[in-house]
C-alpha cells in the first residue's frame, strides 16, 4: 500500500501533470499532421526524458503517443487524409460521416473509444501482463507467417466493390514492399541502382502519395469549388458517443481486447491492429451492407483498437524487454536510461516506480478527453478555411512530411510517383487499402515465409507441426473456404441435387 | 474501357516483374529465393489483370450488341483540362525536388502555394500572405523544433550573413 | 514607402555579409552540426549515437541533429555520410559493417572513403542459447555441431553477411568446421533473433551479450561464452573462449565517428578532442555501463588503422563463408 500511495505522489505532482498535458498537445499536433507519426513524436523526445525524472519521462511518451493516434482520425475524417497509418483502416468510413455532416459526432466516438480502449490495453498491462507476454513469445516465424496471411485474407474481405480490383491493389502493395535489399539473401531488388531505394520503401511516403496527393489532385481535377465537409459542423462531439458506445458494446470490447492483443505481438504495431479490427467488425456485423457507406459502427472497432494496441506494446516490453512495436523499442531504451530494467523483475523490485507507470497510462489516456475535446471543437478550423487556401498548405506538409521520415528526397519521389499511380487507380474504383496492407505485411510475409523454410530446410509442413502455428494455419484455410462452403450448404439445402460446383471466389 | 487497358497494364507488368525476378540468385540449400515472391506477385498481377481485362471485354460486347452504348460516352467522363490542372500539384512538387537545394526550402514551398492558390481564384494579397506565413511557419517547425534538416537554399547562406 | 525600406533593407544586408569575413576554419563550428546513424531509432547504435550527441552539444556549443538513415543492412547510411559536403558539418556514427558490405558486393564504399575521427565502442560476440536447449556448454555446442549433420541447428542476429553472422561463421572456422554447419537464419537485427530462440525456433543467437540482457534476465536464454580477450565488466560470469574451449578466436563489432572523406585536418583535431571529451563525460559513460555495452577509445589516427586491420579481416572470412562477389 505504501508503494501505491508512493507511486501515486510521483504522478499527482506540478511537474508531471503538466508535463503529461504538454506531451498530449504534442502529440496531438505531430499526429494530426500526415506524415508525421507517432514513433517520430517519440524518438523526438528521448533527448528532452534525458533531463526528466523517469516517471515523467514515461508519462511525456505514453501521453504524445496516445493522443497522436488519436489525432490521426482529425485529418482523416474532415479531409479524408489518415494522419498517422493507424487511422489508415477506417478513413474512407469516417470521411463519409463527415460528409454527413456528423463529423463532431464521429470524432467524438472516436475519441471515447480511443480512451476505453486505451485504458482497457492498461488495464490488461496491469493485470495479466506476465502471462499475456509468455503467451505472445511463442510466436515464431511459421506463427508470424499465417498471421500475416490473415491480415492480408481480411484486405480482400473488407473491401468494397471489385474483388478483382482489390487483389490488384493488394498486389501493387506487396510489390512495392520487395524492393530493397533482401533480408534474407541480401540481394538488391528493383532498386535500380540507386542506394537510398536498398532500404525499401517506406510506407509513410507511399500513405501521404495514397491518400493526401491523390486527394489534392483530385481536388484540382474537378472544376467545382464544392466543400467536400458541409459547414453544419454544429452537431455535438459527446451527446451521441454514450448511445454509440451502448449500441456496440461488443464491438468497443472486441476491438480492445483484439488491439492489446496484436499490440502484444512483436513486429505488429497500432496500425495492423485497426486494420484487422475494422475486417473482424465487419464480418461480424449485422449491418454488413452499410460498411464504406460512413457507418459509425466501423470506426468504433478499429479506433478503439489502434489505441489498444499502443498500450499492449508495452506488456512485452516491460516484461521481457522486447518491444512490442517501434515505440516500445525507443522506450526500452529510456528505460534502461532510467535504471527501470525491463524484465520480469520490474514488477518485484519496481515498488513505488511501477504504480506510477500503471497510475501514467491511465492519467495519460483519462486527459486526452479534455484535450481531444478542445481540439476537436478547434479542428473546426478545416471547414472553416476554403479548401483553395488548404489544398496547398496540405500540399507543402506532404512534401515536407514525406522528407521528415528518412531525411531524403528519394521519399518525395516516391510519393509522387504512388500519388500519380494511386490518382489513375482510384479514378477506375481500385480500393486503395488492399494497397497499404500488402505494403506493410508484405516484408513480414515473405520473411517468415523465408526463414521458416530455411530453418525447416525446406519442409512445408513444418508450418502445421508447432501447435499454434497450426491452428492459425486451420483458421486461415477456414477463412478462405468459408464463402464457398456457406454458398455450396445454402445450394444443398435449397436445391435437392448439389449438381454444379461452387463458384470459387 | 479503361478497366480493360488497366488490366491490360497489369499483365504487361506482371510480365516484366517475373521477367525481372528471374535474374536474382537462389538461397543455400533452397531451390528458390528472392525470386519466389516477387515471381507469384507477377503471377497475381497477370492472372488479376486478365481477369479485369476479359469481364470488361464481356461488359464491352454486350454494350455494344445492345440497344445504347452506355449512357457516358468518353467524352462526358473525360475532362482532359480538368486533368491536365489535376497534374500541376504534380509538377510543383519536382520544382521542390530540383530547386529546393538552391533556393531553399522555405522559397519553393511558398512559390507552390502561391501557384496553386491563385490557381482557385485566391486574392494575390491573402494568396500571397498566406503562402509566406506558412512556408516560413513549416519551416522554423520542422527545422529548429522537429530537427529536420530542410534545405535551407545555398543561395541565401552563401549570401546572406544569417541562417533561415 | 513600403518599397524604400525593403530596398534599404536589402542593401544593408547585402553590404553587412560582404563586410563579414568567409567561413573561416577557426570558427568552426559555428551552425549546427549533423550526426547520420545508419540503424534505426531505439536500437543500440542509435541509442549511443543521441548519447555521445548529447554530450558532444555540450562540448562544442552547438546543436548536434541525430539523423536515422536506415535500412538495407546500413548500406544507406553509410553512402549518406559519404557522399555529404567534408565541411565538418556533416558526421557519421560508422559500424563495423563498413568492413563487411563492399566485400559482399553491397557497395563500392570502403573505410577509405571517410576520415575517421575516433572510435567510441567495441562491442564482442557472445554465444547466446535458449535455456531450454540442448546446450550447455561451449564444449558441447562444439562437439554436438560437430557430430550431428549439418544444417541441423540453426542461429540467427543479423541479415546475411551481417556482423554477427561473419564472426559466427569464423568461430566455426576457427574450430575445424564448415562456415555453413550452422543454417544462418538472417534476421532484422538481435532482439528478434532472441524472440525467435524464446520461442523455440532458433537455437544460437551470436550477438553481442547486452543485447542479449533482458532475455537472459529473464531467464529464456544464457550466454555461454564471450568472443574477448577478457570478461566484461557487466557480465563477470560469461567466460571468455579461451576459458570455455582455450580458443583464442575474439571478434566483434565496433562504432566511432568519422565524416566524408577529405575533411580539414584542423576540423578533425577540433573533433577529436571534442568526442574525447564527450567521450569521458559522465552523460556517456554512465549511458554504456547501464545498457552494459563495451566503451573503447581511439583517436584519429589509431581508429584508421583498426578500420584497415579489420578490414583485411573480415574480407577473408566473406570469402571463407562464400559471401564474396
Amino acid at each position: 500500500m505504501d508503494a501505491f500511495l508512493q507511486g501515486l505522489a510521483m504522478v499527482f505532482n506540478l511537474q508531471t501533470m503538466l508535463v503529461i498535458v504538454a506531451a498530449a498537445v504534442f502529440g496531438l499536433f505531430v499526429g494530426a499532421i500526415p506524415g508525421l507519426t507517432a514513433t517520430m513524436a517519440v524518438a523526438l523526445l528521448v533527448p528532452i526524458t534525458f533531463y526528466m525524472d523517469a516517471t515523467p519521462a514515461i508519462a511525456a511518451i505514453v501521453a504524445t503517443s496516445a493522443m497522436a493516434i488519436f489525432a490521426g482520425d482529425i485529418p482523416g475524417t474532415y479531409l479524408n487524409i489518415p494522419g498517422t497509418p493507424a487511422s489508415a483502416a477506417y478513413v474512407g468510413e469516417s470521411y463519409r460521416l463527415a460528409q454527413k455532416g456528423r463529423a463532431r459526432e464521429t470524432l467524438g466516438t472516436n475519441l471515447v473509444c480511443s480512451v476505453i480502449g486505451g485504458l482497457f490495453g492498461t488495464m490488461v498491462l496491469v493485470f495479466v501482463s506476465p502471462s499475456l507476454a509468455e503467451m505472445a513469445l511463442n510466436f515464431s516465424s511459421f506463427e508470424y507467417f499465417w498471421l500475416a496471411l490473415l491480415g492480408l485474407s481480411s484486405s480482400i474481405f473488407i473491401a468494397i466493390g471489385s474483388r478483382v480490383k482489390a487483389f490488384l491493389s493488394l498486389t501493387v502493395g506487396l510489390l512495392l514492399s520487395t524492393v530493397g535489399l533482401d533480408m534474407m539473401s541480401g540481394a538488391p531488388r528493383f532498386t535500380f541502382g540507386v542506394p537510398d531505394l536498398m532500404a525499401g520503401i517506406n510506407f509513410i511516403p507511399v500513405m501521404i502519395g495514397m491518400f493526401a496527393l491523390n486527394e489534392i489532385m483530385m481536388f484540382y481535377g474537378s472544376r467545382v469549388e464544392e466543400r467536400h465537409v458541409p459547414v453544419t459542423a454544429k452537431d455535438s462531439v459527446f451527446l451521441k458517443a454514450p448511445g454509440h458506445i451502448k449500441t456496440y458494446w461488443r464491438n468497443v470490447l472486441r476491438g480492445s481486447s483484439l488491439g492489446t492483443l496484436i499490440g502484444a505481438l512483436p513486429g505488429a504495431g497500432a496500425d495492423i491492429a485497426a486494420w484487422i479490427a475494422y475486417a473482424l467488425g465487419k464480418s461480424r456485423s449485422k449491418e454488413k451492407e452499410k460498411y464504406g457507406t460512413g457507418h459509425i459502427e466501423g470506426i468504433v472497432d478499429a479506433s478503439s483498437a489502434n489505441n489498444s494496441g499502443i498500450s499492449g506494446a508495452w506488456v512485452p516490453a516491460l516484461v521481457f524487454g522486447i518491444p512490442g512495436d517501434t515505440i516500445t523499442a525507443i522506450v526500452i531504451g529510456v528505460l534502461y536510461m532510467k535504471g527501470m530494467n525491463p524484465g520480469p523483475t520490474i514488477f518485484m523490485n519496481g515498488g513505488g516506480q511501477v504504480y506510477a507507470l500503471f497510475t501514467v497510462f491511465f492519467v495519460a489516456n483519462l486527459i486526452m478527453l479534455p484535450i481531444g475535446y478542445l481540439a476537436i471543437r478547434a479542428s473546426k478550423v478545416f471547414i472553416l478555411t476554403p479548401r483553395k487556401i488548404l489544398m496547398p498548405v496540405i500540399l507543402s506538409f506532404c512534401i515536407v512530411g514525406a522528407f521528415a521520415i528518412n531525411n531524403s528526397i528519394t521519399d518525395i519521389w516516391i510519393m509522387l510517383i504512388i500519388g500519380l499511380v494511386a490518382f489513375v487507380l482510384a479514378r477506375n474504383d481500385f480500393p486503395m487499402a488492399p494497397a497499404i496492407l500488402g505494403l506493410v505485411l508484405g516484408s513480414t510475409l515473405e520473411n517468415s515465409f523465408m526463414s521458416s523454410m530455411l530453418k525447416s530446410n525446406g519442409d512445408l509442413l513444418a508450418f502445421f507441426e508447432r501447435p499454434i502455428s497450426a491452428a492459425l494455419g486451420a483458421l486461415v484455410i477456414l477463412i478462405w473456404l468459408l464463402p464457398s462452403l456457406i454458398r455450396l450448404f445454402r445450394r444443398w439445402r435449397s436445391t435437392p441435387q448439389p449438381s454444379h460446383k461452387p463458384r470459387s471466389s | 474501357m479503361r478497366d480493360f487497358l488497366l488490366g491490360l497494364a497489369f499483365m504487361i507488368g506482371g510480365g516484366v516483374v517475373i521477367a525481372v525476378a528471374q535474374t536474382y540468385p537462389t538461397m543455400p540449400a533452397l531451390q528458390f529465393g528472392p525470386s519466389l515472391f516477387p515471381s507469384l506477385i507477377g503471377g497475381g498481377m497477370v492472372v488479376g489483370g486478365l481477369l479485369l481485362a476479359l469481364t470488361r471485354v464481356g461488359q464491352l460486347r454486350n454494350a455494344l450488341a445492345g440497344p445504347r452504348a452506355g449512357p457516358h460516352t468518353l467524352a462526358t467522363r473525360y475532362d482532359y483540362r480538368g486533368l491536365l490542372i489535376s497534374l500541376l500539384p504534380c509538377v510543383l512538387i519536382v520544382f521542390y525536388i530540383l530547386a529546393s537545394e538552391f533556393l531553399g526550402a522555405p522559397l519553393c514551398m511558398a512559390v507552390s502555394m502561391l501557384v496553386l492558390m491563385l490557381m482557385r481564384g485566391a486574392r494575390l494579397w491573402l494568396a500571397l500572405i498566406v503562402s509566406i506565413i506558412v512556408a516560413v511557419a513549416i519551416y522554423v517547425l520542422f527545422s529548429r523544433y522537429l530537427l529536420i534538416p530542410l534545405p535551407e537554399g545555398t543561395l541565401f547562406s552563401q549570401t546572406l550573413p544569417f541562417a533561415w | 514607402m513600403k518599397t524604400s525600406i525593403t530596398r534599404s533593407h536589402l542593401a544593408g544586408l547585402l553590404g553587412l555579409s560582404l563586410l563579414l569575413p568567409l567561413p573561416a576554419m577557426a570558427d568552426y563550428p559555428e551552425k549546427p552540426i549533423t550526426l547520420i546513424v545508419p540503424w534505426a531509432a531505439g536500437g543500440g547504435t542509435d541509442a549511443t549515437a543521441r548519447t555521445i550527441a548529447a554530450a558532444l552539444e555540450e562540448e562544442l556549443g552547438q546543436t548536434v541533429n541525430v539523423v536515422n538513415r536506415t535500412g538495407g543492412s546500413g548500406v544507406v547510411g553509410h553512402t549518406a555520410m559519404a557522399m555529404a559536403k567534408p565541411d565538418g558539418y556533416t558526421l557519421g556514427l560508422i559500424t563495423g559493417e563498413i568492413n563487411m558490405m563492399h566485400w559482399q558486393g553491397l557497395t563500392q564504399l570502403t573505410y577509405q572513403d571517410y576520415t575517421p575521427i575516433a572510435q567510441i565502442n567495441y562491442d564482442y560476440a557472445g554465444i547466446q542459447v535458449a535455456a531450454d536447449g540442448p546446450f550447455d556448454s561451449v564444449e558441447s555446442l562444439v562437439e554436438q555441431v560437430k557430430n550431428e549433420p549439418a544444417r541441423t541447428y540453426t542461429a540467427s542476429g543479423t541479415g546475411q553477411g551481417g556482423v554477427w553472422h561473419l564472426a559466427f561463421a569464423g568461430f566455426l572456422l576457427d574450430q575445424g568446421m564448415e562456415a555453413d554447419r550452422v543454417s544462418w537464419i538472417p534476421s532484422q537485427g538481435s532482439a528478434p533473433a532472441m524472440t525467435e530462440m524464446a520461442a523455440g525456433s532458433i537455437d544460437i543467437v551470436p550477438s553481442s551479450v547486452p543485447e542479449g540482457r533482458s532475455m537472459i534476465d529473464a531467464g529464456k536464454a544464457r550466454s555461454l561464452a564471450i568472443m574477448a580477450p577478457e570478461r566484461l565488466d557487466s557480465f563477470p560470469d560469461v567466460p571468455t573462449l579461451k576459458e570455455a574451449i582455450g580458443s583464442d578466436y575474439a571478434i566483434g563489432e565496433w562504432r566511432g565517428i568519422a565524416g566524408p572523406k577529405g575533411m580539414d585536418p584542423a576540423v578533425v583535431e577540433t573533433l577529436e578532442k571534442a568526442v574525447e571529451a564527450a567521450y569521458n563525460s559522465d552523460t556517456y559513460q554512465n549511458f554504456m555501463a547501464k545498457q552494459g555495452f563495451g566503451t573503447e577509445w581511439r583517436g584519429a589516427d589509431d581508429f584508421g588503422k583498426l578500420m584497415a586491420e579489420q578490414d583485411e579481416r573480415f574480407g577473408k572470412i566473406v570469402e571463407q563463408v562464400g559471401l564474396a562477389k
